[in-house]
């Protein structure tokens, strides 16, 4: 086909195209705002495919910020566990510290009420082949800590007595519990003086007790002050069993009140408080 | 002058607008402001203006016009109108002046697209119908246009050249 023919083709299809798209766009002009029956069926022959495209496009991005999402939760979820543990570590840490507080205020409660000066001490240690036998503590010599100062507990039970080695900063505590030990007891009930000694094993005897004497379960044995150690009145621990076994005196097993191994705070009495105006006005 | 007679492949113009429509409505979804910076159809109508003829621009512009109003909510016809134009007017001039140079191919898609979308509003104006393109619009398609049209274009003679040789 010669080149001008074709040239005048393309102009011919252009005027045609041209004229067909100002019909269309007439046929479209909104008059008194109603919508045109072209207008219409454009709508209606698109909607089906536009919300298809909108509908593939939104689940495809629904899909892609779950995934995301998906990944940050997982991020986030390590994240919060790690925190979690931390918070933990910190709630224990501060449950203890709580508890011991509380223990510090039982232990000054306890010391305010006593007639004794009194050195609270933590417990450091125990004897490491029998945990009845010996205890101790982080107060020695510089906190005025003698041989033979009582030890009780932040209840007001008895515990033992300090005994040697004695360092600067630290003591060594007998436990009532040591087959060693002795302590002068009077029974709550009969206000009969006895002997209460340890049998290492967690348990004490009270000894020397008549056998006329009734002893009744769960009587209170407390100190009875005989034995210049141990202030009078402290509670020791409870009858357990009482046996009359035809001898003089009885087989009377006694429950120490404390548990050496739950120690962690004891008061050692180191002398009476001093009494009266003066000793309040010159304590030395 | 030397004039030629190509053989246009309306298959592949139709699927290129369709290719186009396509990343228009994705874009649009991604990025609600992506029609402020391109028209993928305008872009295949020149492609199809300079690689193939004024023809194949004729009818690559009304079918992309009739594309872009149907999507748009425009009147169905104003950017035939235009793009049927720009199309046929961009065939005739690659005919006249073979454009294949970076520095003039660019410049001339920006116009072609700010004539294309002044044509739109101008029979948006005459047909008392608010045009949907602005005047800040109307540059930064066109700068676009330019930057997306040129790149193809260029791409397309490299494929055509390396599928000569």
């Amino acid at each position: 086909m010669p080149l001008h023919i074709a040239r005048k083709r393309e102009v011919i299809l252009l005027l045609a195209l041209q004229i067909a798209h100002l019909i269309i766009i007439s046929a479209q002009v909104p008059l008194h705002g109603r919508t045109t029956v072209l207008e219409a069926a454009v709508f209606n022959l698109l909607s089906p495919f536009q919300r298809a495209t909108a509908a593939t496009l939104t689940g495809i991005a629904s899909f892609y910020h779950d995934y995301i999402g998906l990944r940050h939760a997982r991020t986030e979820n390590i994240d919060m566990r790690k925190r979690l543990d931390q918070a933990l570590l910190e709630l224990n840490r501060l449950r203890t510290k709580q508890q011991d507080v509380q223990r510090l205020e039982q232990l000054l409660r306890l010391g305010e009420t006593l007639p004794y000066e009194m050195e609270p001490a933590r417990v450091i240690g125990a004897d490491s082949l029998n945990p009845m036998k010996t205890l101790f503590i982080n107060k020695g010599l510089l906190a005025r800590i003698r041989h033979n100062c009582p030890v009780i507990s932040p209840e007001g039970f008895l515990v033992g007595r300090v005994v040697t080695p004695i360092a600067p900063s630290q003591a060594t505590v007998q436990l009532l519990t040591d087959s060693e030990a002795s302590v002068g007891a009077i029974l709550a009930n009969s206000r009969t003086y006895a002997i209460v000694s340890g049998i290492g094993n967690g348990r004490c005897l009270l000894r020397f007790v008549p056998s006329i004497v009734d002893v009744a379960p769960q009587e209170e044995v407390v100190t009875s002050g005989l034995d210049q150690i141990y202030p009078r009145g402290i509670l020791i621990g409870r009858v357990v069993s009482s046996l009359t076994t035809g001898s003089v005196f009885k087989d009377i097993t006694i429950q120490p009140v404390i548990t050496p191994n739950q120690l962690e705070y004891v008061l050692v009495l180191t002398g009476e408080k001093p009494s009266g105006p003066d000793a309040t006005a010159n304590p030395n | 002058m030397a004039e030629k007679i190509v053989h246009i492949n309306y298959v592949r113009i139709a699927g290129a607008l369709v290719l186009a429509i396509t990343i228009q409505v994705v874009l649009g979804h991604i990025w609600g402001r992506a029609h402020f910076y391109l028209n993928p159809l305008t872009i295949v109508v020149l492609f199809a203006a300079i690689q193939g003829s004024p023809i194949a621009g004729m009818i690559s512009g009304s079918l992309a016009g009739v594309f872009q109003d149907s999507f748009s909510g425009q009147l169905i016809g104003v950017s035939s109108f235009s793009k049927t134009l720009i199309g046929y007017a961009m065939g005739v001039l690659n005919i006249k002046l073979v454009i294949r140079s970076v520095f003039f191919l660019a410049p001339l898609i920006f116009l072609a697209s700010c004539a294309e979308m002044l044509f739109a509003v101008l029979l948006d104006r005459i047909v008392q119908v608010r045009p949907i393109v602005t005047g800040s619009s109307i540059l930064t398609v066109a700068c676009g246009n330019a930057l997306i049209g040129t790149t193809i274009i260029k791409l397309g003679d490299q494929i055509a050249h390396a599928k000569k040789k």
